[in-house]
């Protein structure tokens, strides 16, 4: 391995993760030194009883539950945000717990960030003021579809999004118990975001050994249980590895941006107001079917992640780059499975495309051109590889 | 926004399941300084141990998990004594002679050397139902250590044989890293053993 000759690396966050994982909350709280945390949470996973779990691990402990704020639905805006900043304040609270995914850890970075800050408004970190000091303490409990922005310091609210390094989440508890999913598709969506993160993270231009240390095992967990998991999304051991992928390629992919297959899902998502998990699971297979055809270099290590090092080390070594991408290729393809083939099939206009491309190429910033964002968008509109 | 739409919520309590590792505890704790006396390996690992040295095995968070109220109520040359399962704590002190006594659960008026605490009652309920190894649970990061590391490791590793001695077979091959064969512990000196740290634990 060669050190590379610069890289910036910023590891966060803590991870606890696997069985009475949950039970460690009221610990990692005294660790911060708080002790009445104000939880954050969906109507969809309050109506679960996942939010009776998250009670029941605080039992023979010191903390007190600030409030269970759960109206969060699909979307984190601004004024449930000062609402449970408001609840915060109120209760007294000095920690935050999300428990989901999303529109609900984004929800509460707003909120740390309004509580912390003692503000009314994010306005002024949308037009560039630095966050001033620390935040509250933020565990997040993954749980249900993510968006890949949980473990990053991005956080998206009324479709404006705050990049900063305190927003980061100081711990994330994974436990079998809420990480498995219940119905197929959310878990497709979240595999799909977990896999093009990861993917773009292994295969970029300039790798670091961090990302490496990241990307790898994410892609290998993938490799391994995204299979049992669409089979049987209820399958704790599966979702538990899939949500410890989620966090890694989350956190790889904080430190490395958005790469080819991100950028134009994005952008096809703000066009057509489809979920980016749907657009991703389309648009991936397509992609790596279009970077085998391309003939692009593609480093040894995603063959060493998805085959293993038997079938790697047994591979002969100029095979290894093809053969990884046709590994990647085939994870794809088991998403579509669950998820729709194709553009047409998800009634997306034809004529969108194009500017579609343009502004992928636009927000890619020359990493890629609008004719090979086309080239991909007409395969997965007409759901030919 | 109504305030009240979203309570303040006081977790409970389990109290089976901390009257069960209390008595684990407490039996645990009653037969370590017998076993020291009987067996030559458990006596070996606490001779590493400095003399006037005192440890304790104890349940996080301290201020949730504190003494039974009966324990409050006794004067602390009494509750030292370790007659009756007092609290979530098991402290053993180590004399200036070498012996060793078990203190009972009140940490009051004491200063530990070697503090070991599991991170929650559900961690330690692992432990202590033997769906973990102590070795395991030890791994799986659900004790917190304060104190010198080498001393808690000796500290498990006298644990480990305990509960050879403690449990029956099956249970105890759940419990423990690696259950010894014949030829390192055989069946007639174990029995017996067993015996005798149950006779003068529980009876004087």
């Amino acid at each position: 391995m060669q050190i590379p000759d610069s890289y910036e690396f910023l590891l966060y966050p803590k991870i606890v993760s696997g069985r009475c994982a949950l039970e460690n909350l009221p610990t990692e709280l005294d660790g911060h030194n708080a002790q009445k945390p104000l939880v954050i949470t969906s109507q969809a996973l309050a109506r679960s009883g996942r939010t009776k779990a998250l009670i029941k691990a605080f039992y023979d402990s010191a903390v007190v539950i600030g409030a269970i704020f759960d109206p969060v639905l699909d979307y984190a805006g601004i004024s449930q945000a000062r609402q449970a900043a408001r609840l915060f304040g109120n209760r007294g609270c000095d920690a935050i717990i999300a428990l989901g995914g999303g529109p609900v850890v984004a929800l509460a970075k707003a909120v740390n960030l309004l509580a912390s800050e003692k503000r009314e408004t994010l306005q002024p970190y949308y037009d560039g003021t630095p966050i001033a000091g620390p935040l509250k303490p933020l565990i997040v409990v993954p749980s249900g579809p993510t968006d890949g922005q949980e473990a990053t310091p991005a956080m998206t609210v009324d479709n404006r999004t705050i990049v900063s390094d305190s927003l980061y989440p100081g711990v994330f508890v994974l436990d079998g118990r809420m990480t498995s999913a219940d119905d197929g598709r959310d878990l497709a969506e979240s595999a799909a975001i977990t896999l093009a993160q990861a993917f773009t993270a292994l295969t970029m231009a300039r790798p670091s050994p961090m990302v490496d240390a990241l990307a790898h095992p994410a892609l290998a967990l993938l490799a391994q249980y995204l299979a049992p998991a669409l089979r049987r999304p209820a399958d704790k051991t599966a979702g538990l590895a899939l949500a410890n992928a989620a966090v890694m390629a989350s956190a790889a992919s904080a430190n490395t941006g958005p790469g080819l297959f991100q950028v134009l899902a994005a952008a096809l998502a703000d066009a057509t107001g489809i979920c980016l998990g749907t657009c991703l699971g389309i648009l991936l297979p397509f992609g790596m079917a279009a970077l085998q055809k391309a003939d692009q270099p593609v480093r040894d290590e995603l063959c060493l992640c998805l085959a293993g090092t038997e079938r790697y080390s047994a591979m002969a070594a100029p095979d290894r780059p093809v053969r990884g991408l046709e590994l990647a290729a085939a994870l794809a393809r088991e998403l579509q499975a669950v998820l729709p083939a194709s553009l047409k099939a998800m009634r997306v206009q034809h004529y969108l495309l194009e500017p579609v491309a343009r502004t992928a190429a636009e927000k890619g910033a020359g990493g890629f051109t609008a004719d090979e964002c086309r080239a991909i968008l007409t395969r997965a509109w007409e759901a030919n590889a | 926004m109504h305030i009240e739409r979203y309570p303040e919520l006081k977790p409970g309590r389990k109290w089976i399941k901390r009257f069960y590792l209390s008595i684990m505890l407490w039996t645990v704790g009653k037969a370590i300084p017998v076993a020291a006396k009987v067996d030559k390996e458990i006596k070996k690992e606490l001779d590493k141990l400095p003399d006037n040295f005192t440890l304790r095995l104890m349940i996080l968070p301290e201020r949730a998990l504190g003494p039974f109220f009966y324990a409050k109520m006794l004067p602390a040359f009494v509750a030292d004594k370790g007659l009756l399962p007092y609290g979530m704590q098991m402290i053993i002190h180590k004399d200036k002679e070498g012996k060793l006594h078990y203190q009972g659960a009140d940490p009051r008026g004491k200063k530990f050397d070697l503090s070991m605490a599991f991170k929650s009652l559900e961690a330690a309920m692992m432990v202590f139902t033997f769906r973990e190894s102590t070795p395991t649970g030890y791994a799986h990061d659900r004790f917190v250590v304060e104190g010198y590391l080498p001393y808690a490791t000796a500290f498990m590793r006298v644990l480990d044989i305990v509960e050879v001695y403690l449990l029956p077979k099956p249970i105890a091959r759940l419990a423990v890293k690696r259950y010894p064969k014949w030829s390192e512990m055989s069946p007639l000196r174990k029995h017996l053993n067993r015996l005798i740290i149950y006779v003068r634990a529980f009876t004087f």
